[in-house]
């Protein structure tokens, strides 16, 4: 059921974050075809588009990053296995601090939103600026789920399937 | 409100085991100011929050995904195999012949791409194996793959000295005229770094020279070659900036890609553009994070704080950034360039600028040593990509990596001591910035 949700939730991210990709290639190529063709209008709008969308594929892509363990880390051991108890502290570790900043993101993100978007509008398009700053608390709900999911496959999934789900 | 060596302590030290205890970069960088946000009642998550909103409205940064797509379409498209005949038609003549054509083909495609990993994992798939074939020490075939490989972030253009630009707020078409004559001599102590080996092991050469397939590789290649052309002779002459050169290069392979060379489909560029995507991400969510970071950093005044105590070691200029040097060597061991160059740059940068090195001397010596942090392990990503294509541990090469390391430190040097190596372009391009 979990694994399910998290499989199309994933699947929705994909298509979001080429839809971003493709967002922010058109709207950059109308930004400098209107400088360097004369009879492209000189927009402002797709500069506050591009900037949006790469706002949210940020945190897009942050999030698909969590469930793929693409951020950056160092890692001490080399590529190496620790041995279990080891592991299994650093996997402690990483959902204790993970879920904390994914914590934080998801409470003070929707203050951020309560408090200070909903009372703006972006500068040229006029669109009230939770739209861009809800992004903060969804990647921190969308973090929250894929460490959850990351736990269980992890220590609560029976062992023969582990191998089939990776 | 806190002193600020303890501040500096707190959060250095927290980020410093959160990072050895395996937590995601950016992450470790966004919890090590929570003991801060505790003890301080001004600062408040949200302000931080929007800070981090506030660093992605840099324009600047929007050229990452870029250039980064434009490596990938050109990989894609299969002009690394176009761009390997060009090489061999020029070098495959000189004793060794494979391995100049492994350097010249990366310095042609560092002018293309601004990633090196892009470099070594293309490229190399392609001539570790031939290298082994032609019976070349597997070693030397992963060293220099791994070591020309380099110069995919040194040549404009370059991804981290996009990230430097963003962040540290140096012109980066600046620091892209600055890392040519740097990159292309790195390419030329490597090539004589080549040929001494294929002396003394008795290297054989790869084809002999002909005129005519010199032609006939160059106009197969030239489309490809034009991009360099266009991203640097439109960034050198201020005629666009780099992120609309990042832009029209990615214009540029999608046209070559779809219809030139028709070797892309519709399918495969939506799956480029999806990892494109999230790898940008997580580098520009790094770059977010350390925003906050950094803000705090200057909010409690650290960066004064370090001056106060590390100025006292040397006020010269040339003794400071060897001294940066080693820093960032000793860091490029451990961490990627862009985090590093994200935590630690703007840590250095006001030491740089109390004994009086130009920002952008500081910017490209930077650049380039932690683009050798690709090369040095434990964590080099270029070393472990060649090793893990050529099948065998990261230890074995050691020796000629070391061997060709050297040779690179001899042009860092030389771009620390005598400025004009990598300035002089600059100086003469854009007399405004200086």
């Amino acid at each position: 059921m979990l694994l399910k949700l998290c499989d199309a939730v994933s699947k929705c991210l994909y298509y979001a974050l080429v839809a971003m990709g493709l967002i922010l290639i058109v709207s950059v190529t109308l930004l400098v075809a209107a400088r360097y063709v004369p009879f492209v209008p000189r927009w402002l709008w797709p500069l506050e588009i591009a900037n949006w969308a790469m706002i949210w594929m940020v945190f897009i892509g942050a999030s698909i990053a969590v469930r793929e363990n693409k951020h950056f880390n160092v890692d001490l051991w080399m590529g190496k296995t620790p041995s279990r108890p080891m592991l299994l502290f650093l996997k402690l570790v990483y959902y204790v601090f993970v879920g904390f900043v994914t914590l934080t993101f998801v409470f003070f993100g929707y203050g951020f939103v309560v408090r200070w978007a909903m009372i703006q509008t972006s500068e040229v398009l006029m669109i009230n600026m939770a739209y861009l700053y809800v992004s903060v608390p969804i990647a921190g709900l969308l973090w929250l789920l894929f460490l959850v999911e990351d736990c269980y496959r992890e220590f609560f999934m029976p062992r023969s399937q582990t191998g089939e789900a990776h | 409100m806190l002193d600020s060596g303890t501040v500096f302590w707190v959060m250095f030290g927290s980020l410093v085991v959160l990072i050895a205890l395996r937590v995601p970069i950016s992450f470790a960088l966004a919890c090590s100011v929570v003991p801060i946000l505790i003890l301080t009642p001004q600062v408040t998550p949200v302000m931080l929050l929007h800070r981090m909103m506030i660093q992605y409205g840099s324009f600047i940064l929007l050229a990452i995904p870029f250039f980064v797509l434009a490596a990938n379409l050109m990989n894609w498209s299969g002009i690394t195999n176009m761009l390997l005949r060009l090489a061999q038609a020029m070098v495959g003549h000189l004793p060794g012949g494979l391995g100049h054509v492994n350097v010249v083909t990366s310095m042609i495609f560092a002018g293309i791409s601004g990633s090196s990993n892009a470099d070594a994992a293309g490229e190399g798939s392609i001539i570790i194996p031939a290298m082994r074939k032609a019976g070349y020490d597997v070693n030397y075939a992963v060293a220099v793959t791994a070591c020309s490989a380099v110069m995919g972030v040194i040549i404009p253009p370059s991804i981290i000295m996009v990230v430097w630009g963003g962040v540290m707020n140096v012109s980066v078409s600046g620091l892209f005229l600055a890392g040519i004559v740097p990159g292309i001599l790195i390419g030329f102590f490597q090539m004589g770094l080549t040929y001494y080996y294929a002396v003394t092991r008795h290297y054989p050469k790869a084809s002999e020279f002909s005129l005519r397939e010199l032609g006939r590789a160059t106009k197969e290649a030239a489309l490809a070659i034009l991009t360099p052309v266009i991203i640097v002779g439109g960034v050198v002459f201020g005629i666009v900036t780099p992120t609309e050169a990042a832009l029209i290069a990615v214009l540029y392979a999608m046209v070559l890609g779809f219809l030139v060379y028709r070797t892309l489909t519709v399918r495969g560029f939506v799956q480029l553009l999806y990892e494109t995507m999230m790898l940008s991400s997580v580098v520009l969510f790094c770059v977010g994070c350390a925003a906050i970071y950094a803000w705090v950093l200057a909010f409690y005044k650290i960066p004064q704080y370090l001056v106060k105590i590390l100025s006292a070691m040397t006020s010269d200029a040339t003794v400071m950034l060897l001294l940066i040097v080693v820093v960032f060597l000793i860091v490029g061991c451990f961490i990627d360039a862009v985090p590093a160059i994200i935590i630690f740059a703007p840590l250095l940068k006001p030491l740089a600028e109390t004994v009086g090195i130009h920002p952008l001397h500081f910017a490209i010596v930077g650049c380039i040593t932690l683009a050798y942090g690709l090369i040095t392990p434990p964590y080099g990503l270029c070393l472990l990509i060649s090793c893990q294509i050529a099948g065998i541990n990261v230890v074995q090469p050691l020796r000629e990596v070391g061997a060709f390391l050297a040779a690179m430190l001899v042009v860092l040097l030389l771009t620390v001591f005598f400025p004009m190596v990598s300035l002089g372009f600059p100086k003469l391009f854009m007399p405004n910035i200086f």
